[in-house]
């Protein structure tokens, strides 16, 4: 079931209901519910890999309690490693196997021996990976004794499959959410009100923005042989602001629907393309996964401790695991490596963590040193998003080649002016509400509230009017 | 959460409102939406760009219809025919259709014409192709069929209805309005015939899916304003018929064993409106000769196929009409 679907917006309004109106005395009851609708969610898209979310949650459930239980370190341990190996396990064999399998018959065929490791005929079941790191955030929090394991089961699950983030996050930790699944909740009008607000922008992103750009990132990237370097150039662009609409969009909905639910979960866009350098960038795209792979992968390995090797040894792990976590390609690997690349030099000069603050606070615009900086942010960015949708690396290459020759100069044969005007009013939106969790949290705040509605009815008209091509969410298939 | 529940019932409810009573209102209107007046206010602009044809003074032949008839017949060869005894003006355009076709008509001077040719494909009287025409044409679609088109073809339906509805009532008391003196026209090089260069793009459905029928139906306007275009030339005294634009051999061979039902229903819908003229030519007429040089796709003659065309077509004109009728065989 995807959100931007009838089926989504008569779900949502049922479990809504049931949720308030009849389990709202019973925080058990509450909890049933958000796992049995969870679980019809999932089922949805494919109820055979229900199992394997099912045995998944189970596993580190009783892992955790194991780790907690046990006494000797080298007990935790093997609990531990127990759970880590079956997650990866299931994770690898879904994901990676093909890829592994055909990889290593290449490398084979280089130096003249043949192997046929036969490839396995699965699709990847939706929001593994997503799932996978929920469950191993968990029993690692449990190890290094952040948390106490949950004894109810029923909460534990309803931490790994809640709807909202089941499919493509924000990953979650149980520090943050567990404690809100096993604490009553009471209705919020204003934090409805807010997470209506938030879906609705979400939905203008997604459907409006995303799924228009992505018409024409396709036509390009699909055809890219056959444009000019301009016209490739405004492909990339269109994927640049498709990648980030879609995923984005995705995650306001998830937390605009799960605040519905009484239920925070962490934030995961930033407004990254506003950024001055990509270590800012870093900090605000994919916030969950960054700071997972921060906690349990970067600090467990030493962090920009120690000498030059260390660090590079290090961001190069982080960022070639983040773009291995994306997919089963090489070119998620070489889109890894480039921003460990970019990243490197920051760290080196200790200059990595220079913006923290967002940028141009409390003013209306950037100063120009702040423009030219996003603007080489931005554009390194769209250079690492080439190699993150092209095919495969000889696609990559070939289409970053064909950017940088004469044709470049040239006016682009594609130039869809409605869609690059809406792009222009949504960047602008996004640049006034920068400060904000999302861009129209506080748009209207202070109109006279029929003004303000008209902004909102004016929302919900332009994504049934310039909605374009449905397409599925990207980070469904990671 | 009472207030919550009542403030997004009342979000809802002012379109949801708005959007009853704006339906409510266009199914109490629809006779005068569709009344010829109100009609010729909304689609008799069209006149002020044929200004053109007015100046030829010789005696005239028109043509009338859609691209197939626009890009398969060049009146320069037909001229050349006749000696130049006649002029032959092509009045068809891409998807054109009778409704708009009859406002054209009842706004050029018709002085010197000598008869009327009408090309028809069958496809343009259905309400699946109002995607393609005025989107004034939405108002004739129920609420249901709306609904349903919307969400498989025209997401911005409703939208289009308002507006449609908001241009009825301006046009309340206003009278057409063509500009007569636009500009100078010229007459073009081959009085509005063209030679199709391109490839059109809206014809990728399998022919039988194409009409779609059973979901929207067909379009009764267009088959009374088709009979409309007939009386009115039988009350100037112009001669009137209607032809069978030439199709694809593999084409028309679907067509005519997948689309017999469509087939038979259309023609029983002409009858019904009591279309009172001459039918010539076939759907197959060009299979004989090795179509496939002759097409640029399906539906469409290339330079070539309309040279070959007009020089049948011209002999059909003078020898093989018949009347139109049920009988007709609209295949070799």
């Amino acid at each position: 079931m995807l959100f931007n679907t009838i089926d989504f917006a008569i779900f949502l309004p049922i479990v809504f209901i049931l949720y308030w109106f009849t389990t709202n005395k019973n925080l058990r009851f509450q909890n049933i519910l958000l796992l049995v609708a969870s679980y019809f969610f999932y089922a949805c898209w494919d109820y055979r890999f229900l199992f394997l979310l099912v045995f998944s949650t189970f596993l580190d459930y009783y892992t955790g309690l194991k780790i907690h239980k046990v006494e000797t370190k080298k007990k935790k341990l093997f609990w531990l490693w127990l759970s880590i190996s079956m997650n990866l396990g299931f994770l690898g064999v879904f994901k990676y196997y093909n890829f592994f399998a055909s990889s290593f018959a290449n490398g084979l065929s280089l130096i003249g021996l043949k192997a046929n490791l036969g490839t396995l005929n699965v699709i990847l079941p939706v929001g593994i990976s997503f799932y996978t790191f929920h469950g191993l955030s968990y029993v690692l929090d449990i190890y290094k004794s952040r948390i106490k394991p949950v004894k109810d089961f029923i909460e534990y699950s309803v931490f790994v499959s809640f709807f909202p983030l089941l499919v493509a996050g924000p990953i979650e930790r149980a520090t943050h959410l567990l404690p809100q699944i096993q604490k009553k909740r009471s209705f919020d009008y204003s934090k409805a009100v807010d997470g209506l607000r938030q879906i609705l922008w979400g939905l203008f992103k997604k459907v409006v923005i995303a799924d228009n750009a992505a018409e024409y990132a396709n036509m390009i990237f699909n055809n890219s042989g056959d444009y000019s370097g301009s016209t490739l150039v405004l492909g990339a662009l269109f994927f640049a602001i498709q990648i980030y609409c879609d995923f984005s969009g995705y995650s306001d909905i998830a937390l605009g629907t799960a605040r519905l639910f009484g239920i925070e979960l962490l934030k995961n866009f930033a407004f990254p393309y506003f950024s001055r350098d990509i270590a800012e960038f870093w900090r605000r795209w994919h916030i969950s996964l960054s700071s997972w792979f921060r906690d349990y992968l970067y600090i467990p390995l030493g962090g920009s401790k120690g000498g030059i090797w260390f660090k590079i040894r290090n961001t190069f792990i982080i960022f070639l695991v983040s773009g291995f976590w994306h997919g089963a390609n090489w070119t998620f690997i070489v889109w890894g490596a480039l921003n460990a690349i970019y990243f490197l030099p920051l760290l080196l000069l200790k200059k990595n963590r220079t913006n923290l603050e967002t940028v141009a606070q409390g003013k209306y615009l950037p100063t120009i040193r702040e423009f030219i900086n996003m603007s080489i942010t931005f554009g390194l960015t769209v250079f690492a998003w080439i190699f993150f949708r092209a095919n495969n690396l000889e696609h990559a290459i070939s289409y970053i080649s064909q950017i940088f020759s004469s044709s470049l100069f040239t006016i682009p044969t594609i130039f869809p002016k409605t869609i690059i005007l809406l792009i222009i009013v949504f960047i602008i939106i996004e640049w006034f509400g920068r400060e904000q969790k999302y861009a129209i949290e506080k748009i209207g705040h202070k109109w006279y509230k029929p003004i303000r509605w008209v902004l909102y009815y004016g929302i919900v008209i332009a994504i049934f009017y310039f909605a374009g091509k449905e397409q599925q969410f990207i980070y469904f298939q990671f | 959460m009472k207030k919550f529940i009542y403030k997004l019932i009342l979000f809802f409810s002012i379109p949801i409102l708005f959007f009853v009573f704006t339906e409510g209102y266009i199914f109490s209107l629809k006779k005068d939406i569709f009344s010829d007046k109100k009609m010729d206010i909304i689609f008799s602009g069209i006149a002020s760009n044929y200004q053109w044809v007015n100046t030829i003074e010789h005696k005239k032949i028109l043509l009338l219809g859609s691209s197939s008839v626009r890009y398969g017949l060049s009146c320069t060869l037909l001229n050349k025919l006749s000696n130049d005894s006649l002029v032959f003006v092509n009045l068809a355009m891409d998807a054109r259709d009778p409704i708009e076709t009859y406002f054209l008509l009842t706004h050029i001077n018709l002085t010197n014409v000598k008869a009327v040719y009408f090309g028809i494909d069958p496809w343009i009287y259905t309400k699946s192709y109002y995607k393609y025409r005025n989107s004034y044409l939405y108002l004739d679609m129920s609420l249901i069929t709306s609904l349903k088109y919307g969400l498989e073809h025209d997401k911005s339906i409703f939208f289009k209805r308002i507006k449609s509805l908001i241009r009825y009532l301006l046009s309340s008391n206003k009278i057409s309005q063509i500009d007569f003196n636009k500009n100078k026209q010229e007459i073009p090089a081959d009085y509005g015939s063209v030679k199709l260069e391109g490839k059109p793009t809206n014809f990728n459905d399998p022919i039988n899916e194409y009409f779609q029928i059973d979901k929207y139906g067909w379009s009764e306007l267009q088959f009374s304003y088709l009979a409309k275009i007939s009386t009115f030339c039988i009350s100037k005294n112009i001669e009137f018929s209607v032809f069978l634009p030439p199709k694809r051999s593999d084409y028309s061979a679907t067509y005519k064993s997948k689309c017999n039902l469509i087939h038979n229903e259309f023609v029983t819908n002409l009858i019904k409106e009591n279309l009172n003229c001459q039918i010539f030519g076939k759907f197959n007429q060009l299979d004989t000769i090795g179509d496939y040089n002759l097409f640029r796709e399906a539906y469409h003659l290339n330079a070539n196929g309309q040279a070959v065309y007009s020089a049948i077509f011209y002999e059909m004109m003078l020898n093989k009409k018949e009347l139109f009728s049920l009988n007709y065989k609209w295949f070799n």
